[in-house]
């Protein structure tokens, strides 16, 4: 009798199991997807990482240290100050200088880097530092130490020869693996005072000439580490040092994950993502197990689903933006209307809705390619949208057109005689640098969201 | 009264010669043909639009027919029957008292019977609109483009012919001119 009320018991408790799975309404082949990104993002603590700072000894950066009456020296200003700053985002700062080699640079003699000192060399032109800027060796000792942070303070003069073959390999090869352990690149291009040689211009026949009539000259910062410690360096260079509105300055991120998060884990979908829903028959929003954000509601054919995204919530500033999106979809029918007896179905449809995009945002029209239209009234329908960037941007390679020449045009542009020079290939370094980014651009999960919905008349 | 009563029977027994289709077809509808029923199989082959429901993961008609076979085509076909019906019973009934005094006067209300049975065309298609595209009856929804026209045309043949050999045989014998070929049956009918 004992053994006959426990089967009974367990057949009892068994019984609720299985009800409170048939009061779920959600098909169960549904599955949540998630991001692969780190949505925690901690921007106020140092981290215990070193901080490796390096500065471009050749000649033609020796222009920005002399003062000029009338011209504002952001580069004496910055530099003095660069120290502070990177003692707020390591642990330990180390500074060289880079050249032909790298060099460290004494404690005593780190307050020199804004004197025309450092940039000068009794020696041999063999023998000297200032006679080349290898821009890759920095990026070389930040792929052999990940951990750090590394700022290269340069005026990124390279010449086309510098961007081509194996000169070029030398600088994406270190880049590529930086950019693949997750580390990001800020280069930071601040217009400043410059009082000096410029050397190196390519002529269009050939050889290089020089210029001195040049006033302002851009200056750049560029960072290697976390993007939270690239833009806390960022902020602080904003905070201490632009704050004149007449101050130019410039900001590119290259990253390969232009993406700040994943909007519905950061639970930032709320009822007004979808315009208007929320005067729908039946409205219910609520985050399904925590996880999905689901908008519940009833209506007819006529209705506009529209999803919209602010790029500021999903894009990394600075960076190159995202320039192409993929959307996976399914929808679900059930006949029955009520959760005890639903009984879903999984569509054919594979394309359902279409995102477009502008400047300031992304929409996705819900039900554009797939009509509500065409869809049977008197039914339950639950559809989940996976939104992922696929194709990263090219917008910072736009930031910094202003200030680029190309090498065919710098003669012409020299015999201008310019009071504000522009860099050399400028743009074209960006281009490289954000193409072997875009090489390491993993598709990116940014939202999902669900709509269980009955289409009445 | 004999007459009117005689031309009742006579036009019941008119339409019923088309109309017991539509008496089947409503027993059917009603009581849900179910998955292996032929009339499930013809619909799906000529009505409906089996690209939507494929689309939305259902394998055949067969699946979700229950309510449009037990609503909308059991409430249409209802309507219609019981439309049809009426309009013959009027005019059988009517046509007695339509006054025939001077020769050829009854083929004069031939005018009256055509205006009467294109009101009546136009009402079933109406009826028929009403059930299969307008957005009252939500499994219209699964009625193709030409699954319209077959019903459309089925169904006019169907209630049409009902009512025509209704009236035609229950219009009143010295109204028979205004009936088309109304004139022709015989003498003693």
């Amino acid at each position: 009798m004992k053994l006959f009320i426990k089967i009974v018991g367990i057949f009892y408790l068994l019984s609720f199991t299985s009800l409170y799975a048939n009061d779920e309404c959600q098909p169960q082949d549904l599955i949540i997807n998630k991001s692969d990104l780190n949505n925690e993002i901690d921007q106020n603590t140092a981290t215990d990482s070193s901080v490796f700072i390096y500065f471009d000894q050749s000649l033609s950066m020796q222009g920005y240290t002399k003062d000029q009456s009338g011209q504002k020296n952001l580069y004496i200003n910055v530099i003095d100050d660069l120290q502070q700053i990177a003692e707020n985002v390591g642990n330990k700062t180390y500074y060289h200088s880079f050249g032909k080699s790298i060099l460290p640079i004494q404690e005593n003699k780190i307050s020199q880097v804004i004197k025309p000192i450092f940039y000068e060399c009794t020696g041999s032109a063999q023998d000297c530092n200032n006679q080349e800027s290898k821009i890759h060796l920095p990026f070389k000792m930040a792929e052999a130490n990940p951990d750090g942070t590394y700022v290269i303070v340069t005026d990124l003069f390279l010449s086309s020869k510098q961007l081509v073959g194996g000169t070029l390999n030398q600088l994406t090869k270190p880049l590529k693996s930086i950019l693949k352990k997750g580390k990001s690149v800020g280069i930071i291009g601040v217009m400043s005072s410059f009082n000096g040689t410029i050397f190196d211009i390519p002529k269009r026949e050939g050889g290089t000439i020089s210029y001195t009539e040049a006033q302002k000259r851009p200056f750049f910062i560029i960072v290697i580490g976390n993007q939270n410690e690239i833009n806390r360096i960022k902020k602080n260079l904003e905070e201490q040092h632009f704050n004149d509105p007449e101050d130019q300055y410039k900001f590119s991120l290259i990253t390969s994950t232009p993406i700040v998060q994943n909007l519905t884990e950061n639970k930032l979908i709320d009822e007004n993502s979808i315009r208007n829903i929320s005067n729908a028959e039946k409205f219910k929003f609520e985050y399904l197990n925590d996880q999905l954000p689901l908008f519940q509601f009833n209506t007819d054919k006529k209705r506009k689903l529209n999803f919209t995204i602010d790029n500021k919530e999903i894009i990394v500033p600075g960076s190159t933006g995202v320039s192409g999106y993929d959307v996976k979809e399914t929808l679900w029918v059930s006949q029955k209307l009520k959760c005890k007896e639903i009984d879903w179905r999984k569509s054919k449809f594979e394309t359902i809705s279409q995102w477009s995009q502008s400047n300031d945002s992304l929409s996705l029209d819900l039900f554009k390619e797939v009509s509500l239209k065409k869809l049977f009234r008197g039914m339950r329908y639950f559809y989940v949208a996976d939104i992922y960037a696929t194709k990263p941007g090219n917008l910072s390679e736009e930031i910094f057109e202003e200030w680029s020449i190309r090498d065919s045009e710098a003669e012409e542009f020299k015999e201008s005689n310019p009071v504000e020079f522009k860099t050399l290939n400028l743009t074209k370094i960006i281009k490289i640098l954000n193409s072997v980014a875009n090489d390491e651009f993993e598709p990116t999960l940014i939202a999902s969201i669900g709509l269980d919905f009955n289409l009445i008349k | 009264m004999k007459n009117i009563f005689q031309s009742i029977i006579y036009s019941l027994i008119g339409l019923s010669t088309i109309g017991w289709i539509s008496v089947l077809l409503i027993i059917i509808s009603v009581s849900d043909p179910g998955p292996d029923a032929f009339i499930v199989a013809f619909f799906d082959e000529n009505i409906i639009a089996s690209e939507n429901y494929e689309n939305l993961g259902f394998e055949s008609f067969a699946e979700i027919s229950t309510n449009f076979f037990t609503q909308l085509f059991f409430h249409m076909n209802l309507t219609l029957l019981l439309f049809t019906l009426s309009m013959t019973l009027i005019w059988s009934v009517a046509s007695h008292y339509l006054n025939v005094d001077a020769p050829g006067k009854a083929k004069l209300y031939f005018i009256h019977w055509i205006i009467f049975t294109g009101a009546f065309v136009a009402i079933l298609v109406g009826i028929i609109w009403y059930f299969t595209i307008s957005s009252v009856y939500s499994t219209a929804d699964l009625i193709g483009a030409g699954g319209h026209f077959w019903i459309f045309i089925l169904s006019l043949i169907i209630y049409v012919l009902s009512y025509y050999v209704g009236v035609l045989v229950g219009t009143a014998r010295h109204l028979r001119s205004s009936v088309l070929f109304a004139n022709k049956l015989p003498g003693g009918f």
